[in-house]
């Protein structure tokens, strides 16, 4: 996965993040995320939908996401269309979560997060 | 409907934008307000507004970027859009000449427009954050409080928890995390100066139920909330900063409380607060998991129910346990008591509802009287630019005739309003910012959540599209209006002979509809005016004026009881020697200072059936003097006597609550009572006083029980170590403050005065919701009266010069000046009575509201309405009779030359 870092993936925003945590379960539509990132926050992040779109268009422009059809077995509505991982967004995620966690490394041994 | 508004407000998005995600964001908005919709009300309301102001953001910032990115593409479009802004940049420099070339219009119109949206902001403001807001704890639509009511002692509500219905409501799976709490004071001492400070008594399981943790340190361990657990305390982020330097250091050591060491384990962060309770320190609330006791209420609990739970599922499984409470305590007669006779009944209240419910309503009356005053100036304004367009029909006609269209009149037309709107909006949030900060800073009601309030995005996102919704309404009349017929103004030079019936009838309405409104909010006014008076002047069953009173907490590791009576005693004697104070007395609680013991008694006459509960009343222990001192009326019988004082034969007095409420049919006088579970001794009834209110002046009054001082039954069930004083005093009662600090110290230097103040000033505060909400819904009124009549005036002046002609014509076939006038005047009277006739109407319908804000006065008074309809007539006729009169004196020769 050396060779990647070339094409260096766009930076994300929280909630561009937490929009691509919600979506990388499989496709789902905007509710499903929306609902998803309320929940695991606990509430504390809980964007309204016009911010949730907003941050949906600037990452299918930048290649993080796809429409694809409803997923076999989900009722086939027409007015609902799916948003998928592309292979970048995939990227652009395992990308942002290393760095976080080398920064969360870093915060460990300098004794300023976590315990013993 | 909420999905309707929300299908327009799409179209604000940039085309592309919507194409691409307007369905889908239809479609996620409808599901989640179906969410939203399922929590309440309340819920749905604030999903809403955020839902608008989001998507209004993000058309704003789309639409930008759109064009950014347009620009930079060099797209033929850009060019187009160009041309458009470059015109309409001409119609507004056209408008800002027009409007600077008067000032005088200009001015007036802004300040107008700018006092309306000031006023609108800044109450819109106070209730999104008061009303609106979420509690600052995640999920808060999860918190209630667990409340009870009594129907079998008449108490609705109030009954508070008990620690044996905690024991078993713990184990419910419908709650996730529930901890009993409470408010309470002590004496901190850290270094060398004792401080009195508020405190919150609370279980280790409330960081679960709020979902908050400490900012440092720790909170409680579960063994710290067991009785007899170690002592420790959190402090509060204020307290570490003021006492303790903001020291980090602190945590661990130890600090005395109330003379009892406790370990320092934890500081809360910053923004912390427990909503209704001031605490600087926070200390474990003691509960034993195993009590048999299945009594004991008056405590406060919160807890945070399971998701998906409602309050009425929730109230339902509670009240299951209850059923089931003789069997869960099979030892406690109380337990049967609670079903059977007492018939308890779980009532659990959305925190929200809890904190904001009681001011609720009074904001919501002052949005409704700022709405009413926005929309009068929206038809004073709507005047304004009628005339103003009029003034230039002919200009207009000329642009028409050389070939302008009438989109492009309008544009004019429409340039000038929104330029006044934005300047106004503007302005008004200017004064909103003002006026929100006199308000936090002189707000004399306790508002939830008052400091946090200031202008934020969501104020400017209402004030916004408010200004441009204002400015479209006004402006919109004279757009209308631009359609005129160009060939005859420009012929006759505008002076039609004959004053055009729809011009007037628009008129008429406005000023009928600007009447109606003033109206209403002149009625509310004058509502909550009288019941301000009869406050003030209601007798609250005791003297407040020239009384000085304040609160002596003993510590009761150095003060036994005994000890703490005979110091309460020789504080007496000292105090009565003091210059300037003319008589001392004492009680547990004072009236207005709210509930201080509720408690439980029976009466002999009815002896109890297996621990059957007969009579509850307030608990008060008090100084002999106490009933002439506070000139509380004694009704029958005798107060106390220097020898009941000491405790023989148990005397008590009792309030005629009581007496109507549990002796309605025998003398009371020698009736024989006990509280319950504190003694086995009798108390007899020498005597019958006037009642005296808990909470509020206007409330009903609550039965009352007293004890002299050294009562052995009082001395366990109330504090023995906290005692309200109250001194008779000159016609300034802080004057005599610094001999009372003396006194005191000179008793025991360790003892501090607590919150020392005039008894006229607590009775004050308790009626301040009313004060508060008449002051604003006053002012309100004030400029609605204004505004209409400025608003009647222009247009009765307006109706007269245009039927100069005619009015000379009349004057000149022999009609009298006054039949002229008088003519006028009839007129006037007629649209001013349709406005006062719908005014009574809408203030009918709306004056429902203030309900709960009124004392001694009904919704629907009819001499309010008609004092009010008879002034606004008055002042309507008085309006139309200056221009009227100025009428008659037109000269025929020169109206018609």
């Amino acid at each position: 996965m050396t060779s990647e870092s070339q094409t260096s993936p766009p930076a994300l925003t929280e909630l561009g993040l937490q929009i691509l945590l919600a979506v990388g379960r499989g496709a789902v539509h905007g509710y499903a995320i929306g609902r998803d990132i309320e929940d695991r926050t606990g509430g504390r992040t809980d964007p309204s939908t016009g911010a949730l779109y907003q941050v949906l268009k600037r990452l299918m422009r930048d290649g993080l996401l796809e429409h694809v059809d409803a997923p076999a077995g989900e009722r086939d509505d027409a007015r609902r269309r799916y948003f998928a991982l592309t292979a970048h967004g995939r990227r652009a995620v395992s990308a942002e979560l290393a760095r976080l966690e080398t920064l969360v490394a870093l915060g460990r041994e300098r004794g300023l997060y976590g315990g013993a | 409907m909420l999905e309707r508004a929300f299908g327009l407000l799409l179209r604000l998005l940039p085309a592309a934008f919507r194409e691409e995600f307007g369905a889908l964001m239809r479609r996620t908005f409808a599901m989640r307000a179906a969410d939203a919709a399922r929590r309440g009300r309340l819920s749905l309301v604030r999903f809403a507004a955020r839902e608008f102001a989001g998507l209004l953001r993000a058309a704003i910032v789309e639409r930008i970027t759109e064009r950014a990115e347009r620009r930079a593409r060099h797209s033929p479009a850009h060019h187009e859009v160009r041309g458009v802004m470059d015109a309409m940049m001409k119609e507004l420099r056209h408008a800002l000449r027009g409007l600077a070339r008067t000032p005088g219009f200009t001015a007036a119109a802004v300040l107008t427009l700018a006092l309306a949206i000031g006023a609108n902001t800044a109450i819109f403001t106070l209730l999104n954050r008061v009303v609106l807001s979420p509690l600052p704890f995640p999920h808060s639509d999860r918190l209630v409080v667990l409340d009870h009511a009594a129907p079998g002692l008449n108490m609705a509500g109030g009954m508070g928890m008990s620690g044996g219905l905690f024991r078993e409501y713990v184990k419910l799976p419908a709650i996730e995390a529930i901890s009993l709490v409470g408010g309470t004071e002590g004496t901190l001492i850290a270094g060398d100066s004792p401080e009195r400070l508020q405190a919150m008594a609370a279980m280790p399981s409330l960081t679960d139920v709020l979902g908050i943790a400490p900012a440092r340190g720790r909170w409680f361990a579960a063994e710290e909330g067991l009785p007899g657990g170690p002592s420790v305390v959190v402090l509060s982020h204020a307290l570490w900063t003021r006492s303790f330097g903001a020291d980090p250091a602190v945590l661990g050591t130890t600090v005395r409380i109330n003379g009892m060491p406790h370990e320092l384990i934890g500081v809360m962060p910053a923004d912390f607060s427990f909503p209704g309770v001031r605490a600087d320190y926070f200390i474990p609330f003691p509960h034993d998991p195993e009590t048999t006791r299945a009594a004991g209420f008056g405590r406060g609990s919160i807890a945070r129910i399971a998701p998906g739970m409602t309050t009425d599922a929730l109230a339902a499984q509670l009240n299951t346990i209850i059923a089931d409470m003789p069997n869960r305590f099979p030892g406690d007669a109380m337990a049967r008591a609670m079903v059977e006779s007492v018939q308890l009944a779980a009532l659990p209240i959305p925190l929200e509802q809890q904190v904001v419910g009681p001011v609720a309503r009074m904001l919501w009356v002052l949005v409704g009287s700022v709405a009413v005053v926005l929309l009068i100036a929206c038809a004073n304004l709507a005047n304004l630019f009628l005339v103003r367009a009029e003034a230039r029909q002919r200009e207009v006609a000329v642009r028409r005739a050389l070939g302008a269209g009438s989109r492009r009149v309008g544009g004019f037309f429409l340039a000038e309003t929104l330029l006044v709107a934005l300047l106004g909006g503007v302005l008004g949030l200017v004064l909103a910012h003002a006026g929100l900060q006199l308000l936090v800073a002189y707000s004399p009601v306790e508002l939830p959540r008052l400091n946090e309030v200031r202008i934020d995005a969501v104020s400017v996102a209402w004030t916004v599209p408010l200004a441009a919704i204002a400015g479209c309404a006004f402006g919109l009349l004279p757009v209308l209006r631009s359609r005129v017929d160009v060939f005859n103004v420009l012929q006759d030079g505008g002076r039609g002979s004959t004053a055009g019936a729809g011009r007037m009838r628009a008129r008429n309405v406005l000023m009928a509809a600007q009447l109606a409104f003033a109206m209403m909010l002149l009625v509310a006014a004058g509502l909550l005016l009288q019941s301000f008076l009869s406050l003030r002047t209601a007798d609250p069953g005791f003297a407040g004026e020239s009384r000085l009173i304040f609160q002596l907490a003993l510590p009761a590791t150095e003060y036994p009881d005994e000890a703490a009576a005979a110091f309460q005693e020789r504080a007496l004697d000292a105090l009565r020697g003091l210059p300037g104070v003319r008589a001392a007395a004492l009680s547990t609680t004072l009236p207005l200072q709210g509930d201080g013991r509720r408690d439980v008694l029976q009466l002999r006459a009815w002896p109890l059936v297996d621990g059957e509960v007969n009579a509850v009343a307030q608990f008060r222990r008090v100084s002999a003097n106490y009933f002439e001192t506070m000139r509380i009326a004694l009704v029958q019988g005798r107060v106390f006597d220097e020898r009941d004082m000491q405790g023989a034969g148990n005397p008590v007095v009792i309030d005629e609550a009581l007496a109507r409420a549990y002796f309605p049919d025998v003398d009371p006088i020698g009736q024989q009572l006990q509280p319950v579970g504190a003694t086995d001794e009798w108390h007899t009834v020498i005597g019958i006083v006037a009642g005296s209110p808990v909470n509020e002046v206007r409330e009903s009054p609550a039965p009352h029980l007293y004890f002299p001082i050294r009562s052995e039954a009082a001395g366990r069930t109330l504090s023995v170590h906290l005692a309200n004083f109250v001194l008779v005093t000159g016609d300034d009662p802080l004057a005599v403050l610094p001999g009372v600090r003396r006194a005191i110290a000179a008793l025991d230097a360790t003892v501090p005065l607590i919150r020392p103040e005039r008894m006229s000033d607590l009775i004050a505060r308790t009626g301040a919701r009313t004060t508060f909400t008449m002051v604003l819904v006053g002012i309100a009124a004030a400029m609605s009266l204004l505004l209409g009549i400025i608003g009647a005036y222009a247009v009765i002046s307006y109706g007269v010069a245009l039927r100069r002609d005619e009015i000379g014509v009349r004057l000149a076939l022999g009609a009298r000046p006054a039949d002229v006038s008088g003519m006028i005047v009839r007129q006037s009277a007629a649209v001013i009575t349709c406005g006062i006739i719908f005014g009574t109407v809408a203030a009918l319908a709306g004056a429902r509201t203030l309900e709960s804000l009124l004392f001694d006065i009904a919704w629907n008074d009819a001499i309010t309405y008609a004092i009010v309809a008879a002034g606004l007539l008055a002042v309507g006729l008085l309006a139309s009779w200056v221009p009227a009169s100025r009428a008659a004196r037109v000269s025929p020769l020169e109206s018609l030359r």
